[in-house]
């Protein structure tokens, strides 16, 4: 597996705020990694740390690996300006140029190249982004969704050898994303470019990311596939972020724990006082007259439903297939069907 | 939810590699404390407080110049708030029989200065002029009305500088949208109330912006109050410097003058604090005109007809007649000759100033935008300050710029056997002009450095860009334009400037400003028609562009 982005501990304060504090990261080439968490906790920070645009406070054996090339390193006094790292970016406004061309734009970064070469790539990225017959028009006579690939193709026709992309999807409306994101994902799978996003949308970095890396308070908290940090997030934090999450609290004894629900199953073995975090969809409501749990609420989203049960005094959200309907005061069971994690 | 979070966040810092920037901004700095330091030495006129020269004034001319210039500033503020913000709101929401016309037309008032309507007033309504000759053929010899009074100059003034209190409220006006009108009208409030609660408060900065440049106008004025025989205080900065050769009493007016004029810059800010109202919503419906039918919309047009007339149409009638008569009469040859110098003296100046100004602008812009995610306000505030020229009177301004560079005069001459001389030169000449002008420049290279966004240059750079080619290919083009009208804007106001130009001006140069006032002042209309009318023709375009962009701005939006 060759590298296409290594950072090590990498910091920024911006006076008294830690914007980024001891940030280590690694992408694979081809490996899309998916930065993610809170407005404010660093993430486009560390994004334009690696891009150049914002210089890392000088602490000993913070590195950046660009591919093969070392482009910061503070010990050797290495650090190359943006112009000459080699990646490309994306930005939430895309920050296309209003006076050039759609084709003027993904040849700006091509002005090294022979003119042949570089019309012949043009060509190329407009057909990979599927906007042939477009490349005389002016950003401003696009759509929001066009605008988008032509920043993509712009940043992706000099070849660079990863891609950051900071909250592209965010000036979009809901259903335009959705479609755009598997879009984007699809067309960097193809060119089998590195990427790295960053978004604080956590449905956005759960079905984009190979990798997903998640921030907060300036930390790389947990990295590693969507599924693991949704399901084993290594803190109350990270699993709070990425969904709903029920926490309880609970005695760990080795494969399972005892919590408000009785004895549950148990992700990883753990011991002693703990706190017990079960997802909605591991919990199962059967109505039963004579249940200890009473439906408070219900939240109907039509794909699913989310609804609130009262259990011994502790509330839980249970999600539900949409085809069931439940009343409040409405009395059952609850089980717990899937493994829950002590943290 | 989710997405209206999405929608709300707000751009990355924009800052570019800003621990590199703190050194670079040393030279702007520096130059934006050259633009300052004329008032820094103006303001220090005040130290320099000499007990006999503050009797005298106190005793002699002091109060009158006082209370007129509070009168003054009153009524021409009182007139043009009624003027700019009627006709504003008119033409915003209303159509009447040549509504669209007017909307253009209230505008080129701002092309003839007052100096210009001034004295074509007191050539039609004077004594000796023909309206007053004929009620006199009339209504008997002893019929006599006095024109030259406070009234009569804050009648020309509010003819000359409503425009901008109108431009300003019309957009402001026709930016609001019709949910917040329709919101009003559905609570039960009628126009007229909707129109007090809900339109005018709203559009109060606005309103008060364009107030804020009428005072600034009215305070700069002494040509206007000088025909009208009114004493106020850059009338008497000339009387003083000029005519009485008294520099002691000159300077301390001149301060007074400058404190006033910052004291009511400051005032206007405190009033508007925080009020900085936009629409919240990116789309914002516009209200459509409601028609004004039968009398009303007569009563609209003649309303519109008769401010348009009174502050250009009749003026630039009578300037085209004395021209004519001007030009036939003189022997052949001889205007030519005077009038190409003059004129071509005036674009000297103007164009010598406008690039002055763009040289000191474009850096002082940019060492804004690359210090504006800093913590630095000492870089921002000094070049704030020198900002403030254009608040400062024209008169207050030279005696500042002359009073800084007189000790300079004897070792520099001396130095140069006498080849170069600081004051009463084009250096103390153009140097004041740029203080004066730096804040048109600089606003207008601001507003179009904002269409260049920060990720811009930083996609630029990422693309392997460097400096030299990210200003060539992103910054240029993208600037161009707004470079091109603060040149065009600057180039307006200097050729239509008097008071600076007549103090610091080499002895001899003289330009249609003053060619004009000159001729004015000694009653000679006709021959001061001629410049007169070619300030005015070449005001027009700009003042119809400063329209133009407002239109475009409204658009964009």
């Amino acid at each position: 597996m060759t590298i296409a982005l290594r950072a090590e501990r990498l910091s920024r304060c911006f006076g008294e705020v830690v914007a980024v504090s001891n940030a280590s990261l690694e992408i694979a080439s081809g490996e899309i990694g998916v930065l993610v968490g809170p407005s404010g906790c660093g993430k486009s920070t560390l994004l334009r740390l690696i891009a150049g645009l914002e210089p890392p406070d000088p602490s000993p054996k913070s590195r950046i690996q660009i591919g093969e090339r070392v482009v910061y390193d503070s010990d050797k006094g290495i650090d190359l300006p943006p112009d000459q790292r080699l990646v490309g970016l994306v930005f939430q406004d895309y920050a296309l140029f209003p006076h050039m061309t759609v084709a003027e734009n993904i040849a700006f970064g091509l002005h090294t190249w022979s003119r042949q070469a570089r019309e012949a790539r043009v060509r190329e990225m407009l057909a990979w982004v599927r906007l042939e017959g477009l490349a005389q028009r002016y950003p401003h006579e696009l759509s929001g969704g066009q605008q988008q690939r032509v920043a993509l193709a712009r940043a992706l026709a000099p070849r660079p050898t990863i891609v950051l992309l900071d909250e592209p999807f965010s000036n979009l409306d809901h259903a335009l994303r959705v479609e755009l994101r598997e879009d984007v994902r699809e067309l960097l799978k193809q060119s089998g470019v590195a990427a790295l996003f960053v978004t604080h949308d956590r449905e956005e970095a759960l079905s984009l990311a190979d990798t997903l890396l998640m921030m907060d308070g300036g930390c790389i908290l947990q990295t590693g596939a969507p599924q693991q940090l949704y399901l084993e997030p290594a803190s109350i934090q990270v699993g709070r972020f990425l969904g709903e999450a029920n926490l309880l609290a609970g005695v760990a004894q080795g494969s399972y724990a005892v919590c408000v629900l009785g004895e549950v199953p148990l992700q990883r073995t753990a011991h002693g006082m703990a706190t017990i975090l079960i997802r909605p969809e591991a919990l199962e409501f059967h109505p039963d007259a004579n249940g200890d749990a009473v439906v408070e609420r219900r939240l109907f989203f039509g794909h699913d439903q989310l609804i609130s049960v009262k259990l011994d005094g502790v509330s839980l959200l249970v999600r539900a297939s949409s085809t069931f309907s439940f009343a409040p005061g409405q009395r059952g069971r609850l089980r717990c069907i899937a493994p829950a994690v002590a943290l | 939810m989710r997405q209206s979070l999405t929608l709300g966040r707000k751009l990355a810092v924009p800052s570019l590699r800003s621990s590199r920037l703190s050194l670079s901004a040393l030279p702007a700095t520096a130059l934006a404390g050259c633009m300052a330091l004329p008032l820094v030495f103006l303001a220090s006129a005040w130290l320099q407080f000499d007990l006999s020269t503050w009797a005298h004034l106190w005793e002699t001319l002091l109060p009158d110049m006082l209370l007129n210039t509070a009168l003054l500033v009153l009524g021409v503020s009182a007139l043009t708030l009624a003027l700019g913000v009627s006709l504003g709101w008119l033409i915003a929401h209303y159509t009447f029989p040549g509504a669209n016309v007017f909307k253009v037309l209230l505008v080129l008032p701002l092309a003839v200065p007052g100096y210009v309507l001034g004295f074509v007033f007191m050539g039609l309504l004077d004594y000796a002029g023909p309206i007053q000759t004929v009620l006199r053929s009339w209504l008997g010899e002893h019929f006599e009305v006095e024109i030259r009074t406070l009234v009569g100059a804050i009648i020309v003034l509010s003819l000359v500088f409503y425009p901008y209190v109108y431009l300003l409220s019309l957009s402001a006006f026709r930016e609001q949208s019709a949910s917040q009108r329709d919101a009003a009208r559905a609570m039960g409030y009628s126009t007229w109330q909707t129109f007090w609660r809900v339109a005018l408060p709203l559009a109060r900065p606005s309103i008060a912006a364009g107030w804020m440049l009428v005072v600034m106008e009215t305070l700069t004025d002494f040509a206007v109050v000088r025909y009208y025989n009114v004493v106020t205080l850059s009338e008497g900065v000339v009387r003083l410097w000029v005519g009485q050769m008294n520099r002691e009493g000159g300077l301390q007016v001149a301060s007074i003058l400058m404190t006033v004029a910052l004291a009511v810059l400051l005032i206007e800010r405190f009033l508007r604090r925080k009020a900085r109202y936009t629409q919240l919503s990116g789309q914002a419906r516009p209200i459509a005109p409601t028609p004004l039918r039968s009398w009303r919309g007569i009563a609209a047009s003649l309303y519109a007809g008769l401010v348009f007339t009174l502050a250009f149409g009749l003026p630039g009638v009578q300037l085209l007649l004395w021209a004519i008569e001007d030009v036939s009469s003189a022997p052949p040859g001889t205007l030519d000759t005077v009038f190409t110098q003059y004129l071509a003296n005036t674009l000297g100046f103007a164009l010598g100033a406008a690039a002055l100004v763009l040289l000191v602008a474009i850096p002082l812009a940019w060492a804004l935008r690359q210090t504006a995610q800093q913590s630095s306000p000492a870089v921002r505030s000094v070049i704030r300050l020198a900002t403030l020229g254009y608040a400062v009177p024209g008169a207050a301004l030279a005696v500042g710029v002359l009073f800084m560079l007189a000790p300079l005069n004897e070792p520099v001459s001396a130095l140069t056997g006498g080849a170069v001389l600081f004051s009463g030169s084009l250096i103390g000449l153009f140097y004041g002009y740029v203080v004066r002008f730096l804040a048109i420049g600089l606003n207008s290279v601001e507003a179009s450095l904002e269409k260049v966004s920060p990720s811009m240059e930083m996609a630029a750079r990422s693309l392997g860009a460097r400096t030299g080619r990210v200003l060539r290919q992103v910054y240029l083009p993208l600037l161009r334009g707004g470079i091109a009208s603060a040149a065009l804007l600057v180039c307006v106001d200097v050729l239509k400037e008097l008071p600076l130009t007549m103090f610091l001006r080499p002895f001899g140069m003289e330009t249609l400003s003053t060619w004009a006032y000159m001729l004015a002042s000694e009653s000679a209309w006709v021959g001061a028609a001629t410049p007169a009318l070619a300030i005015v023709a070449l005001s027009i375009l700009p003042a119809a562009l400063l329209l133009q962009r407002m239109e475009s701005l409204r658009t964009s939006l």
